[in-house]
């Protein structure tokens, strides 16, 4: 399941000089800038203890797992652009994904490229990193001059990893739900340092929902109007260490419930996100929440235009991209999904704004990364595998889709939600994408769907 | 057809290892591939399990022919083949003894490695590590694969391999132990290999062999091996601490001699250490280096305790204090507990440097994991601030940063700290410090709890002062039904609707839409398309995968007509799938008789599902004659379970006009979900009961629906004849297991329907009329069980604890009281099916476990029998399994939905949630007490009462109640005023002697008593006036009784 294998020609470290301390973090782009730089950015941390703390955090998500799992992949991903620093991870179980921004704020230093890498987090740096102190100088260069690719045996090389492609699946997820997130509650900083107060203790296996009781933020068993759904909820402890040190805390849902952030204001430029599954034993990178958008193949020039557009733009709106272009809505919303289907976009919920994150540009990752598309894909490719029983009255169109040992009954279109009767959608009932008999259906008879 | 092949297979069909190891030594290049395929297919061909003549199964292939091939693939596999599975047994390289002794593979494998070299064999090895350590070969069979090239030097295998050599050793020995016993006594020869094994053994162990009494022991010789095994010392012993390895589980038996012997790293490595073979400094440092890694919980306990076994002394922790404090950044507290403890006595040492400890200290303070460490922590502050006055800003930047901390012990330890700094005579921090820390503490000062404030209190801004707002809360007095256009429930509305529904009918215990689906599947006979069969199989194939996978639609049909569901724990769920199985044959046969209730071992159905059962067999019936089918008069018509009068009526009406009569268990099963109390319904329906033909009936329902506050005299019903009683309560009987076809008439189901009535509108009245029928519960009188909580003694023998031989383990256990098991007079009587049924330990549990929300919605107006029955089979102890959990869950759940005043069932219910051992029940718990407080259900005094008896008799610890009390504060003033009759009613039933954490209830009533002078109640005063002659409650109990 490896998809892609990197290597850094020396671990990351924070050493201390006489000068002040030079936290030095290894990287290895998938895509390397030309000429072979891959030094993103170098220059002082404002609040070196306040970053320190966001790493620290970062940290413990890539080192967790909530379900049983044995590897754990210890190194986030580093974005530079746009004048702004992303640190972003998943837990070992895909179902945690934690973003750290440095903004323009929190730091004080030259971006001397653009681009997406994989930072080195090796348990050394980790540690020395809850050592710096409040008032310590710390500088930070992400990647080095030089970047040695795993190509000849024999190179050294401190540590190889195999970057798993849940994670690409898994920044495709997340975005798709960011994106879609409304503002639910805003917290103080005395109510954020609450939060993880009214959690029951150990891990919980039901749903919880954050409502407001009074001033005191508490999560309750059972879902109210306002109140907002956070399975899984005892994964919040991860940043038991940050909350109370943020200034606010705002909470993000998606309106179906599925998918909920947490964005803590740290101030001076830091914010961290924490964004949840709706269920622990559920990764992002299992959702099929964009698979309905990358149904409409669109023309390959159009994608690899947007690409470069939004390489150059590093950030934009997707509406006001729509409004600029005079495209339609529905359009960009295709172009971000095949994008994003290639780990190629992040969202941001505080600006409203995608983002771009520097990875290879490869279409084929679209079908590879999305099996259902791509099962539904080898459906059509058999002459009677999928066929149209009747069109009804309000355009919902019935379908007959062949699966194992059985032809399943899809209803497609009609403004309604598609149904089938597999297991998929029988135990999901849609909330976790559609399944590959939906997505045939909806690919073959598209226009009647409509 | 290659001539070697063919010898090949004459060696492995009748040849021995020890003849072919020759020939596969000899064999040539170019017959390499022809002998490679021949064993792939050999391997195949005896890799197959058949049947024997006395029945079992065995499998083809011989231990030595399983060799054979084995051989075979090391001198002729690729690596791709010696990656599949045809190489077969992975155990081959394995030395220790209790191996050997049956036969010895190694001299043949050698030998062919030896000769072939297969460059595979690393990262086969690794593989099957991986996949199953127990195959990993012995320290010294790596090392000696290693040296003869054969091996690239792997640390993990080696790592693994160090950590079993304890146990591999101890084996050995112990076999040569066992083989010197044997030959002692004389009764059994050594057979040759046994023999070849005694040479070795005594070989390596010479003293083995003397006669002499004073032989050394079992451990002298284990650690004489160990000893003399420079490379397991240098190289294997130092990886323990770098891999996961098994080190913490290893142990060394030796079963030959009595007592048995056992050894574990734990007790050798400090031996080791001691007699100079291993390095002590080392050793210590690696511990530490090894704790910081994310290991195995128990591993990282073993580092721990390997530490604290070799004693290190004060001087020997100070040389590792930046290895110790490295240790606070773990995510494990007991790693962090475990740094801290070691820190005990270098606080106050001129050697220890504190400052890189205060910055990992800062990302401790508001963990919510740590409580003793935080404070074992601030002790050591303390005494730092002795003798380093200089780091008193940092320290009290330490303690106002815990006071963020959830657990109210470490914010009063903190709190404590931070009073002493801020208080002192002589300040302590100057003043811009000082100023920074009051203006950091007024920010966090809604986060403290009441004993934190209190300390500090003086440099707290005064929190305005809150409205002087009161409310007395009463429970409410009577309950209406929503039965509107909101709660009104869409019946399915065609075809392609029914179809999805059938996936969520057929899911576990979802009675809203199997009603609907029911419903669907009746409304909707005349509409089912010609192919429906063919749109069914999709769920068939997923409620019924083992059976009809890879079947075709006539080999389906054919399985279905003989399909027995068995007599287990069958449910609504497989009533509603045999109704399915019907429905796809066309309703050809019937299914649902099939589907058989009957008692097993600990596996007894609910007696209400019997009238599901009943009511289904109904409907089927009805489905299998074609046309346009009645609904069922049970079917419930808003939500969540009612059945509105007009509803019930239009239904009757409609099976007069069909001339059909109503089946008993269904019509009964409809009184039940009658919202008789919807005034407005009722009022609708009561000039309709005129059309209704059937006079009893029509008597019946009028009773039901007159006026709710008016509840009109039952008539005198007829005593039935006790022959005929006997005769009918037989009938009843069979009719219900499905035995005798015919069902009773209306007529003579009526006098019990007549009871269901009844207590469908006044669950808790005397009813002294029902008494004609049948002297049994919930007829004259309800069925209100009481219960209590007894203690079981249980003494263990532990012959093997000399210290202890006998322990004795006390149960406290609820019990519900209940009658001599007796039959009902009747099944329809659904208030009294669970009155007298034999009750043995779990035998009702599956079954409420399986179908509990499907069981309540049967009985929305009086489910408090169901309650008492849940309540005797569920909650015997209030540390339930996940079963018991979710059956608490769903009870909950039932009493956050609006009703009436809860009864002592639901109360004591409720109390058994609050005090349940998982949090997240309790939560429920508490959040039902919220909305019931809202709502005006709650009822404090006997939730009160109810968690008073528990918590008195040791039913649960009196902090899971404690510790959610002041969450539930300040809500709003209605709720904190039924908590505090809550408490009113609690705190008389304690103990005199008080339990542990009742000062925290008594800290919690003190937050909720109103502030108007007015003083406890005198039950309260009695409690309070014993309980102030104890140390810690008196401060508490005087100041309550001052009020």
């Amino acid at each position: 399941m490896a998809d892609f294998a990197y290597a850094y020609a020396h671990p990351s470290t924070l050493t201390h000089s006489a000068t002040g301390n030079v936290l030095e973090l290894a990287a290895y782009a998938e895509d390397a800038p030309a000429g072979g730089a891959a030094c993103f950015f170098r220059g002082g941390l404002a609040n070196a203890w306040l970053a320190a703390r966001g790493l620290t955090t970062l940290a413990k998500v890539v080192a967790s797992r909530f379900v049983p799992q044995s590897a754990a992949l210890r190194d986030p991903i580093v974005t530079a652009g746009a004048g702004l620093l992303r640190f972003e991870a998943f837990s070992s179980c895909n179902g945690v994904y934690a973003r750290l921004d440095l903004g323009p704020e929190a730091l004080d230093g030259e971006f001397l490229a653009s681009g997406t890498t994989n930072v080195d987090f090796n348990e050394p740096m980790v540690n020395a990193l809850a050592r710096v102190a409040r008032t310590e100088p710390v500088v930070l260069r992400v990647g080095q001059q030089e970047v040695v690719l795993e190509r000849a045996a024999g190179t050294v090389t401190e540590r190889k990893v195999t970057l798993p492609e849940r994670w690409i699946k898994g920044l495709t997820a997340v975005q798709g739900y960011l994106a879609q997130m409304e503002e639910k509650l805003t917290l103080s900083r005395v109510q954020a340092a609450q939060l993880l107060q009214g959690l029951p203790a150990g891990a919980t296996r039901t749903d919880l929902f954050l409502v407001l009781r009074g001033p005191r933020p508490s999560f309750v068993p059972v879902g109210s109007a306002g109140a907002v759904r956070v399975g899984g909820a005892h994964r919040l402890r991860l940043l038991d260490g940050l909350l109370p040190l943020c200034e606010s805390l705002r909470v993000y849902a998606t309106p179906d419930g599925q998918a909920s952030a947490f964005v803590l204001a740290l101030g001076g430029g830091h914010e961290f996100v924490l964004a949840l599954s709706a269920e622990v034993n559920r990764g992002f990178s299992g959702e099929g929440n964009q698979l309905d958008t990358l149904l409409e193949e669109l023309p390959t020039e159009w994608i690899a235009g947007a690409n470069q557009l939004f390489r150059g733009n590093e950030t934009f709106n997707p509406a006001l991209f729509a409004l600029e272009h005079d495209l339609d809505p529905g359009t960009v919303d295709r172009l971000c999904a095949s994008l994003s289907a290639m780990g190629l976009l992040g969202f941001d919920l505080r600006s409203n704004h995608y983002f771009y994150r520097r990875l290879p540009f490869k279409l084929e990752r679209i079908l590879k990364l999305n099996p259902r598309l791509k099962n539904a894909r080898a459906l059509l490719a058999a002459a009677d595998d999928v066929q149209l029983v009747g069109v009804g009255a309000g355009g919902r169109s019935e379908v007959r889709v062949r699966g194992t040992d059985a032809w399943h009954t899809v209803l497609v279109g009609g403004g309604e939600l598609a149904r089938c009767t597999c297991q998929w959608f029988t135990g999901h009932q849609g909330q976790r994408g559609p399944c590959k008999h939906i997505l045939a259906a909806q690919l073959r008879f598209g226009a009647e769907a409509e | 057809m290659s001539a070697a092949a063919d010898t090949f297979e004459q060696f492995i069909r009748r040849g021995t290892a020890a003849e072919l190891t020759p020939f596969l030594l000899a064999l040539d290049k170019s017959d390499i591939v022809p002998v490679r395929t021949r064993a792939k297919s050999l391997h195949k061909e005896l890799d197959e399990y058949v049947k024997r003549a006395d029945g079992h199964w065995s499998r083809l292939m011989q231990p030595e022919q399983d060799l054979m091939l084995f051989l075979a693939g090391i001198a002729t596999y690729s690596q791709k083949e010696a990656f599949g599975r045809s190489l077969g047994s992975r155990h081959y390289l394995r030395t220790d003894a209790r191996f050997r002794i049956e036969r010895d593979p190694l001299p043949w494998v050698w030998a062919v490695l030896r000769h072939t070299r297969p460059a595979w064999l690393t990262e086969w090895l690794v593989r099957n590590h991986r996949s199953n350590p127990w195959t990993t070969p012995d320290f010294d069979t790596l090392q000696a694969l290693a040296a003869e090239g054969l091996l690239n030097p792997t640390p993990t295998l080696l790592a693994y391999a160090a950590a079993r050599q304890l146990d591999i050793v101890g084996g050995e020995l112990d076999t040569a132990f066992a083989l010197r016993q044997q030959q002692a006594e004389g009764k059994k020869k050594l057979n040759a290999l046994q023999v070849a094994m005694w040479a070795d053994l005594v070989a390596r162990w010479p003293a083995l062999a003397a006669d002499s009494p004073g032989q050394p022991s079992f451990r002298a010789l284990l650690l004489d091996a160990l000893r003399s095994n420079a490379a397991l010392l240098g190289t294997g012993l130092p990886l323990l601490f770098e891999f996961d390895t098994p080190a913490d589980s290893t142990v060394a038996y030796c079963h030959s001699i009595k007592p048995v012997e056992d050894l574990r790293w734990l007790d050798v490595l400090p031996v080791l250490v001691e007699s100079g073979h291993l390095d002590r400094a080392r050793l210590l440092t690696d511990c530490l280096l090894a704790l910081r890694r994310d290991f195995r919980r128990p591993l990282l306990t073993w580092f721990k305790e390997l530490f604290l076994t070799l004693q290190p002394t004060l001087a020997e922790r100070l040389a590792r204090q930046n290895e110790l404090v490295e240790l606070l950044a773990h995510p494990l507290p007991q790693v962090i507990n475990f740094a801290l403890d070691q820190f005990k006595e270098l606080w106050t040492h001129p050697d220890f440097e504190p400052a890189t400890l205060l910055l990992y200290a800062d990302g401790l303070m508001t963990r919510p994991d740590l409580k003793t460490g935080l404070k074992n922590l601030f002790g050591g502050l303390d005494k730092l601030l002795k003798t380093n006055p200089a780091l008193t800003p940092e320290v009290a930047r330490l303690h106002t940063a815990a006071l963020a901390h959830p657990d109210a012990g470490v914010q009063e330890r903190a709190a404590k700290g931070l009073a002493v700094l801020l208080g002192a005579k002589k300040p302590l921090l100057d003043a811009s410090a000082a100023a920074d820390t009051i203006v950091e503490l007024d920010g966090l000062g809604e986060l403290l709890g009441a004993p934190a404030r209190a300390l500090l209190a003086a440099w707290l801004t005064a929190a305005p002062a809150l409205a002087a707002e009161t409310a007395v809360y009463a429970p409410r007095a009577e309950f209406t039904p929503d039965i509107s256009d909101a709660t009104a429930i869409a019946p399915v509305a065609d075809w392609h609707e029914l179809l999805f529904l059938t996936g969520q009918a057929l899911q576990p215990d979802q009675p809203e839409a199997q009603e609907r689906w029911l419903d669907g599947l009746l409304r909707l006979r005349t509409q089912y398309p010609p192919d429906y069969a063919q749109q069914l199989r999709p769920y068939l194939l997923q409620a019924l995968p083992y059976l009809l996978k890879g079947k075709t639609e006539p080999e389906t049909l054919e399985l279905l007509r003989n399909f027995n569901h068995g007599q287990g724990r069958n449910g609504q769920h497989e009533l509603l799938l045999a109704l399915l199985l019907g429905w796809y044959g066309g309703f050809a046969q019937p299914q649902v008789a099939r589907v058989r209730l009957a008692a097993q071992h600990q596996l007894h159905p609910d007696p209400l599902l019997a009238l599901a059962r009943q009511r289904l067999l109904a409907a089927e019936a009805r489905l299998r004659a074609g046309g346009a089918a009645l609904p069922l008069l049970s079917t419930p018509s808003h939500a969540p379970h009612w059945v509105a009068p007009s509803a019930l009526l239009a239904r009757l009406l409609a099976y007069e006009a069909a001339g059909a009569a109503p089946d008993a268990a269904d019509l009964a099963l409809a009184l039940g979900r009658l919202a008789w109390n919807a005034p407005a319904e009722a009022e609708t329906a009561r000039p309709q009961l005129r059309e209704l033909r059937h006079a009893g009936l029509r008597e019946l329902l009028g009773w039901l629906l007159a006026p709710a506050r008016a509840t009109p005299p039952l008539p005198v019903l007829k005593s039935p004849d006790k022959s005929l009683l006997q005769k009918a309560t037989s009938r009843f009987s069979q009719w219900v297991s499905g035995e005798a076809p015919a069902p009773p008439t209306l007529d003579d189901a009526l006098p019990w329907l007549w009871a269901v009535a009844a207590r469908t509108r006044c669950p808790h009245a005397a009813l002294p009329a029902l008494a004609a029928l049948a002297d049994y519960p919930g007829l004259a009188a309800p069925w209100v069980p009481t219960w209590d909580v007894r203690t079981r003694t249980e003494i263990y023998k532990q012959s093997w604890n000399q210290k202890e031989p006998e322990r004795t383990y006390h149960y406290h256990e609820l019990a519900v009281d209940t009658a001599t098991p007796a039959p009902p007079p009747s099944p329809l009587l659904l208030y009294s099916l669970h009155a007298r049924l034999p009750q043995k330990d779990h035998t009702y549990f599956w079954a409420l476990a399986e179908d509990y929300r499907f069981l309540l919605s049967l009985l929305p107006n009086n489910p408090a029998p169901l309650r008492w029955h849940l309540l005797r089979s569920a909650f015997r102890t209030s540390d339930g399994y996940s079963e018991e959990h979710s059956l608490l869950s769903k009870q909950l759940h039932a009493l956050l939905a609006d009703g009436p005043a809860y009864d002592d069932s639901a109360s004591t219910l409720l109390a058994v949630g609050l005090l349940y051992n998982l949090p997240t029940g309790r939560a429920l718990a508490w959040e039902v007490v919220l909305a019931a407080a809202a709502n005006g259900r709650l009822v404090p005094a006997a939730l009160g009462a109810a968690l008073g008896r528990l918590l008195a008799s040791a039913y649960a610890p009196v902090l899971r109640l404690a510790e959610a009390l002041p969450a539930a504060r300040g809500i709003s003033p209605a709720t904190d005023d039924a908590l505090r009759q809550l408490l009113d009613a609690l705190l008389p039933e304690l103990p005199a002697e008080p339990l542990r954490n009742t000062a925290k209830l008594l800290a919690a009533y003190a937050d909720l008593r109103p502030r108007d002078g007015s003083s406890v109640p005198a039950v309260v005063a009695d409690k309070l006036q014993i309980w102030q002659a104890t140390g810690s409650l008196k401060k508490a109990a005087v100041a309550l009784l001052a009020e």
